[in-house]
């Protein structure tokens, strides 16, 4: 891959010397590749190199923000003076600017973000490994009987930033991932599910058999499924959607909701918001995290955020414009793409581990909900209400029974997170990069027939 | 892993308002009309010669088939809030893809750089989708083609004025402002892009296409007694800023999201159940969207995935329902001109009084079917291929009047305006979330409700639609469809419809006190 700080550097001195009070450039590159298989035969072989500029500028307190892919000499000198024309267009907000210099540099542990050996992986090894995967999902059991595909992708990806601070860094990452999608049908009723692995690092991949064969397990679990009455029980939420609400609650606390006022968390820092035994980090140096960098898309030098301890706000999560809304501190959360400018983004973002057990933790239910799908775009993050489909088994007598399906799940975020009453051991960050370990909820209502 | 096909409002919709003289100097038809092949040689510089090259190169290993998309896009986005332009933002991203199939099988590569060199490269990795060199595929000349244009347009977003598109942007404050003291937050946006597209594929079809969008968007947040709730609208199409003179003005888009911010602020809590649902028309068509629409799609159904497949001639609704899917109607968001395997769009009709009748088609998935493509093949942009997709969805005119619809409930929810819906094509199971509810009482509508979510399955909730009005309408913009990490805009219609069964979710348990 092409290194990129010499052109960024350029870019924010060509924009300097055309007018720039201030500015920086933002530049990610990625090479690619892609598989597909379905019922043992290849259906997509893909291979991808992209790549993209942002320029961004402040002139009298104003900014404004210019991309493209196109890197050819001419059409980002053109492009260097579009950027300083439209920047009139904007208004002067006084908060503009620059991440504070001070905050600016690298994270220098070893991130082990990088595995040169995925690079060296060829084709013909992922298309086998891909197709055991499926393979195995197959033969699992009779009931499985159509595949959605099985996939295999791997990428590097580069983020080059220059800033007229004099700031200039450039990382790379590199991402493998398989997953299979699986059917199974049962008395005339079909279900579809899948399972997956990802890591930055290959030998850190769940083997191929296991994925197939828990994909198969996951897909057959959903056969048989019910509706249940609408009720409000004790909830068990699987760590595959206990992070949701560990979302939800970040972006109530990031900088650019709290200064728009729209959030729960306006003027809560330092209270208590949450069940004690809750404490919330987001943390972008952890060993081979997903989300780990070591500078975020201002140059601020990565960190580990606690945002809530012991069930107290401890901060919110700010990009520089939002720190200097609210005089509060840059924590690092900036993140970006090349086509927009920097906002604030989680990293690796977790709720710690409990003490639990989570085989424990569905024993101590006598009646209630194992809570492990929320889909639909039903949460207000203005107030914390949320309303959406869910699905999941039923607990009855500490033993988990039959699956249940077509049901919603409401309430509110703090309201839930103040009524947890277990906190699982089984934290893992195998499912994405922002995670939770299981969660015992005391009630909530699971709307049904 | 659970892939589920969505649809969202607002959020997703791709941002887009250039003005510069810059990248528009090059712009629009008319004068460029004396080019044989004139996007080609305006965005691409790219010869014909050269993409013959590039598609042998596709099909040197045995594929049957090859095509190549170029892509020029030219986005732009003003940012308004606190009274003040907060960003401008302009954009323009360019690149091909190319493609090679072999029955259901493809290779894909995509370059930003329009270079011979690295065409050729990207053509040769996607030509390795094939290797055993049986099939030899010939590439026929390109042909002429005869433009098409659904998306009249009198002043495109994209050339206008700067100041106008302030203007509008103002007037849309001031009105927010204005409609409620309760109002402490407006937030406007003015977002269009250009798409200019040449396709070309191995069998000779050539295409050029033009395709613009424009979305004009006002969030608002209301606060009373340390309650906050937050209102959202938006207005657009592929059509010019004669969008404010025909549909909406800038300041009817911000009082709508302003009432809708005050509104929520009197929303109950809702009992969580089985009830009877009317959807207002319009929006509510994202039922069809995620009940039937994605269930639809042919690709879900050669493969055997959708609970729809197998099934065409067979009962899946009332009858008094009749589903068509359209990229015909002018100036509409899912209207194009040609989709991007340069297929013409039609009037498909999928359900016709209950009785499936047939599925949307990309070129492979037709092929698998032996059917023809009905021009449903779309893709986000040149990085990544196209499969069948949505384009306007609707369902047709029944006979009951709005009124009667209501007055025939006595105890219900009436559901007018949503944020979005997903499905699980394979049982069916879909989500959608509302963003302006009632209780309807004795066949009226009343007291608003905090944002409910609705449940259902698909072909179930189809066979309990029990009323459908005479007042279809379409939605006016926003709306933008995601399926396997694509999104692409969509429309959509439908009149008021009753749903006599459907599980609405909410925070509240009947006979049980909060």
């Amino acid at each position: 891959m092409n290194d990129y700080r010499n052109l960024a550097s350029e870019l924010v001195s060509a924009l300097k010397k055309q007018g720039a009070d201030a500015a920086d450039v933002y530049i990610t590159s990625s090479n690619g590749f892609n598989t597909t298989v379905r019922l043992g035969e290849i259906e997509k072989l893909q291979q991808s190199t992209s790549k993209g500029l942002g320029l961004r500028v402040f002139k009298n307190g104003a900014t404004a923000l210019t991309f493209t892919t196109d890197f050819q000499g001419k059409t980002v000198q053109e492009l260097v003076k579009e950027t300083l024309e439209i920047v009139k267009v904007s208004n002067t907000d006084k908060y503009n600017g620059l991440a504070p210099k001070e905050f600016l540099g690298e994270y220098k542990g070893n991130l082990m973000i990088f595995d040169e050996s995925i690079m060296k992986l060829t084709p013909e090894k992922k298309i086998a490994m891909v197709k055991e995967m499926e393979e195995a999902g197959r033969a699992f059991d009779k009931r499985i009987t159509n595949s959605n595909g099985a996939s295999w992708a791997n990428s590097v990806g580069q983020v080059t930033l220059a800033n007229s601070d004099g700031f200039v860094g450039q990382y790379q990452a590199t991402v493998a991932s398989m997953s299979v999608g699986l059917l199974a049908e049962e008395n005339g009723v079909k279900q579809g599910d899948g399972w997956y692995t990802f890591n930055r690092y290959f030998n850190k991949l769940a083997s191929p058999k296991s994925v197939g064969e828990e994909a198969a397990r996951r897909t057959i679990r959903r056969l048989g499924g019910k509706k249940v009455k609408s009720q409000a029980v004790p909830v068990v939420i699987d760590p595959a959607v206990a992070g949701n609400f560990v979302g939800m609650l970040f972006g109530a606390a990031s900088g650019s909701s709290i200064y728009r006022r729209s959030s729960y968390l306006v003027d809560k820092v330092g209270q208590e918001i949450v069940a004690p035994a809750i404490t919330i980090i987001d943390d972008a140096t952890m060993t081979d995290g997903l989300a780990s960098r070591p500078f975020d898309a201002e140059g601020v030098k990565s960190s580990s955020v606690t945002v809530i301890e012991n069930g107290v706000l401890k901060t919110y999560v700010c990009d520089s414009y939002a720190a200097r809304r609210l005089t509060a501190k840059v924590t690092g959360n900036a993140g970006r793409t090349y086509q927009s400018a920097p906002g604030v983004a989680a990293t690796n973002l977790f709720l710690k581990n409990g003490k639990d057990d989570p085989k424990d933790i569905i024993k101590s239910v006598k009646n209630g909900l194992y809570l492990t799908e929320m889909f639909g775009s039903g949460v207000n993050g203005v107030t914390g209400d949320f309303s959406q489909g869910a699905s999941g088994y039923w607990i009855e007598n500490g033993e988990m029974t039959y699956p249940v399906q077509e049901i919603t799940i409401a309430g509110n975020v703090l309201k839930v997170l103040k009524n947890v009453q277990a906190i699982g051991n089984d934290l893992s960050f195998r499912l994405g990069s922002t995670a939770s370990p299981t969660l015992l909820i005391s009630e909530m209502t699971v709307g049904g027939e | 892993m659970k892939r589920r096909d969505f649809i969202v409002k607002g959020a997703f919709a791709l941002g887009a308002v250039a003005t510069s003289d810059l990248w528009l100097s090059k712009i629009v038809a008319g004068e460029s009309a004396m080019l044989k092949n004139p996007l080609l040689d305006t965005y691409f510089q790219v010869s014909q010669e050269q993409i013959k090259k590039v598609l042998g190169a596709a099909l040197a290993k045995g594929a049957e088939f090859a095509d190549v998309f170029f892509e020029y896009r030219i986005t732009s986005n003003l940012s308004f809030e606190e009274d003040m332009v907060k960003s401008a933002r302009r954009g323009i991203v360019q690149g091909v893809g190319i493609r090679a199939v072999k029955g259901d099988q493809i290779g894909f590569a995509f370059s930003e750089e329009l270079t011979l060199e690295k065409m050729t490269e990207a053509a040769n990795a996607a030509a390795a989708i094939a290797s055993d060199n049986t099939t030899k595929a010939r590439i026929q000349p390109i042909g002429a083609f005869t433009p098409k244009n659904l998306y009249k347009i009198n002043e495109l977003a994209t050339t206008a004025d700067l100041n106008k598109k302030l203007e509008c942007i103002k007037e849309a404050n001031e009105a927010a402002k204005k409609y409620d003291p309760r109002i402490v937050r407006v937030n406007v946006g003015f977002n269009d892009e250009v798409k200019h597209i040449a396709y070309a594929n191995s069998d000779g079809v050539y295409w050029e296409d033009s395709q613009p969008m424009f979305m004009f968007q006002t969030v608002c947040i209301a606060e009373q007694n340390g309650r906050r709730e937050t209102g959202y609208t938006g207005g657009g199409g592929r059509i010019g800023l004669e969008y404010f003179n025909q549909k909406r003005k800038p300041s009817d888009i911000a009082k709508d999201a302003a009432r809708l911010a005050v509104l929520n602020l009197s929303a109950v809590e809702i009992e969580a159940g089985l009830q009877t649902v009317v959807l207002g028309n319009s929006d509510s068509a994202v039922l069809l969207h995620e009940a039937v629409g994605h269930g639809l799609e042919a690709d879900f159904n050669y493969k055997k995935l959708s609970n729809y497949s197998g099934r065409v001639g067979e009962k899946v609704a009332s009858e008094q329902c009749t589903v068509v899917d359209e990229g015909l109607f002018e100036n509409m968001r899912g209207t194009i001109n040609v989709d991007d395997e340069g297929n013409s769009p039609q009037s498909t009709v999928l359900i016709e009084n209950g009785i499936l009748r047939g599925y949307m088609n990309d070129r492979i998935s037709a092929k698998k079917l032996g059917v023809k493509s009905s021009g449903n093949g779309r893709r986000q942009a040149y990085n990544y291929p196209p499969m069948p997709r949505m384009t306007n969805t609707y369902l047709r005119n029944g006979k009951y009047s709005a009124e009667e619809i209501l007055q025939s409930v006595k105890k219900g929810i009436y559901a007018k305006g949503f944020t979005g819906g997903n499905v699980d094509i394979t049982k069916g199971d879909f989500t959608f979330s509302c963003s302006e509810a009632y209780l309807i009482e004795d066949g009226k509508i009343t007291t608003p409700v905090k944002g409910a979510t609705l449940v259902g399955n698909g072909p179930d909730v189809m066979t309990k639609v029990a009323m459908v009005g005479n007042d279809l309408k379409f939605t006016d913009g926003g709306w933008t469809c995601g399926k396997n990490g694509q999104m692409v805009p969509v429309g959509m219609g439908t009149p008021t419809v009753k749903v006599s069964e459907i599980t609405v979710g909410g925070t509240k348990v009947k006979g049980k006190a909060e």
